[in-house]
């Protein structure tokens, strides 16, 4: 299997081609893609990208490439890839949703009290529009948790705060949102 | 990640359309606990009711706060007390039914089914005496709640049983009086009875199942109905078609078998039982929002019970059926629409307007889940009249090859066009009136047996 070596972050004003521009200076590095996320956060484009790249690669030739091709005023960052804090034993996946009043500080409180518990974020999407918050987040959570608190705290900082905030575990929406749903696949 | 989007229509279904889990029924064979001695076998009955039963209500709680999903009711179903409790006489089986309210009292639960019996073909001494112990097995009980078998495709109707349960239901009602009858709403008489139908007063644990079974109840009218409200804001009036509408339903129906399935298979692993079946029936409370009047009502059936009714219920029960059958494998009970009229506030409604008779009920039960269910009659009708209502009902089974079923209370003291309520998710209703009360009391004092169509010729 090949092992990554770096992690290319990238962030600029979103445009047409900037996937395209940037596969083909990695190709002709003789880069492979291990895995990439992208999304358009309001007008800007944000992009994450494994790679593997050649033991002979001049990384910062290659930033300078990266950089020219995509544009004044973006953020092109190429790091030696680390590994993290290996996954939580037997954790389980939950859906945290946040719906109500926009509030200064409220992700914080949320993120506070699912890191206290020894939770970790693992996909996050919060958008704000006018004065309403929609926060959705995939939170993987220790078996150890206490669950009746932590949802008891989340929902008393959410009212607080004049938001709906809800923690339910992850299969309840693959079983009513996916066609395919196996018991097994838990 | 699933998209954010589902994610908070899945959460919707739950907050503001009064999705839930109605029921988790725990199905229990007491075969085993059968005695020729009666204090012997009330105690066997008991201790396994506990043994089996006692974490259902803790389990329930856990899985409840895991999924954030509402669990509304947990019950419990046991086998044919009539079986179970074979060579015992009536007042001996008042006793057994007392037991039972009392085991499900330690417990936890809020009713238990199963005081009843198999007797589609012939009744044995101990059905007979079962049947005359209602009146008192259901009025001086809380929980318990009584099924009974009178007919089924393959063997026709015992119209002997009918006949007897007619006046039994009559008893029940005059013994419940200071309740108006309710005991009467913990009886359930029927064709082609399932043997896994986990909702109440109905639910009986089978001869064909296993020792303990988890089966569970989902409903969702108020969901059904918001989707077809968003379909048509959508799509608008003239571009969507009633196929349109049963695609929609069919899709939502998908998604609430899977709440069911999921609840029920983690809860079965939880108690270390077998899992069963779930039973999508959209099952109404008395709500707003919680109808399955509403959902006609959207459907274009200004006033339920008009021309247009029975074939706007057909649709949706079959796609609701459609909708389940896709979403799981373990689809079972009755699954597909009930309209039991005192627990429906707009089929109550229709009723009190005059839309919606009995003749007109018995018509949509052809086409839907159970039957007459929750109708209040005059206390006054007879029992040999009442016979003969649940006989038509019976009838539409057996012919059909579907399961039937009577809920009928006369409510005493009480004539057509008076109101009874019995409060709570059982709801009120104006007391229908019952057309040549009496006229019919020939035919079914003959008695005997309604032989088995020819439909029941297959093999």
């Amino acid at each position: 299997m090949t092992e990554p070596t770096h992690l290319l972050t990238v962030h600029t004003l979103d445009q047409r081609g900037i996937i395209a521009n940037l596969s083909e200076v990695m190709e002709l590095q003789g880069a492979r893609l291990l895995e990439l996320s992208q999304t358009v956060v309001r007008d800007y484009f944000t992009i994450i990208i494994i790679v593997a790249l050649p033991p002979d690669t001049n990384t910062e030739t290659l930033s300078a490439q990266l950089h020219r091709i995509i544009g004044p005023g973006a953020a092109v960052n190429l790091l030696p890839y680390q590994t993290s804090h290996p996954p939580l034993p037997d954790s389980d996946r939950y859906i945290l949703t946040a719906l109500g009043d926009d509030s200064p500080g409220i992700v914080h409180d949320i993120s506070s009290l699912i890191a206290e518990r020894g939770g970790n974020f693992v996909d996050l999407d919060c958008r704000v529009a006018a004065t309403r918050i929609r926060l959705v987040a995939e939170i993987e959570l220790p078996p150890t948790v206490a669950l009746d608190q932590l949802q008891i705290d989340l929902e008393h900082a959410g009212q607080t705060a004049g938001l709906q905030v809800r923690l339910q575990h992850q299969r309840l929406f693959q079983a009513t949102n996916q066609v395919l749903f196996r018991r097994i696949s838990r | 990640m699933i998209r954010g989007d589902a994610i908070f229509e899945t959460i919707r279904m739950f907050q503001e359309e009064n999705l839930d889990v109605r029921t988790v029924t725990l199905g229990l064979n007491l075969d085993d606990c059968s005695s020729p001695s009666l204090p012997h076998l009330c105690a066997k009955i008991r201790a396994k009711i506990n043994r089996a039963a006692g974490d259902l209500v803790r389990a329930t709680r856990e899985v409840e706060r895991r999924y954030g999903i509402p669990v509304v009711n947990r019950r419990l179903a046991v086998s044919p007390i009539a079986s179970v409790a074979a060579g015992h006489g009536r007042d001996a089986l008042v006793q057994v039914a007392k037991t039972l309210d009392q085991a499900a009292a330690e417990v936890g639960v809020d009713l238990i089914g199963g005081c009843g019996g198999l007797v589609h073909k012939g009744l044995t001494p101990t059905a007979k005496a079962l049947i005359d112990s209602l009146p008192e097995a259901l009025s001086t009980t809380q929980r318990v709640c009584s099924g009974i078998n009178v007919a089924t495709t393959r063997a026709g109707i015992n119209m002997d049983a009918v006949l007897a349960l007619g006046q039994a239901i009559r008893d029940t009602a005059e013994a419940d009086q200071a309740h108006h009858g309710f005991a009467c709403a913990k009886l359930v008489v029927f064709a082609n009875m399932p043997e896994d139908n986990p909702f109440m007063a109905g639910a009986t644990h089978g001869p064909g199942e296993a020792d303990a079974v988890i089966n569970i109840g989902v409903s969702g009218p108020g969901v059904v109905k918001r989707a077809l409200q968003r379909l048509i804001e959508q799509v608008g009036t003239e571009q969507l078609t009633l196929a349109d509408m049963a695609e929609e339903i069919k899709l939502t129906a998908f998604r609430i078998t899977r709440v069911g399935e999921l609840i029920g298979r983690e809860l079965a692993e939880k108690l270390n039982v077998q899992f069963g079946i779930v039973d999508l029936s959209l099952a109404p409370t008395p709500q707003v929002g919680d109808s399955i009047g509403e959902i006609l009502q959207t459907m274009g059936i200004a006033a339920i019970g008009a021309p247009g009714s029975t074939a706007a219920l057909a649709l949706l029960n079959d796609a609701v059926k459609k909708g389940g059958a896709f979403a799981s494998s373990s689809v079972g009970g009755l699954s597909g629409a009930f309209i039991p009229v005192m627990e429906d506030a707009t089929l109550a409604a229709a009723a009190a307007g005059g839309s919606l008779t009995l003749e007109k009920l018995e018509a949509m039960t052809s086409v839907c889940s159970v039957g007459l269910d929750m109708v209040a009659i005059p206390g006054v009708t007879s029992g040999a009249t009442i016979a003969a209502i649940m006989a038509d009902e019976m009838a539409i089974g057996v012919v059909n090859n579907k399961t039937t079923a009577t809920r009928i209370i006369p409510v005493p003291g009480k004539a057509a066009g008076d109101h009874v309520s019995f409060g709570g998710l059982f709801g009120a209703s104006v007391i229908l009136p019952v057309r040549c009360p009496g006229d019919n009391d020939a035919f079914v004092r003959f008695a005997g047996h309604i032989p088995a169509p020819l439909q029941s010729l297959r093999n």
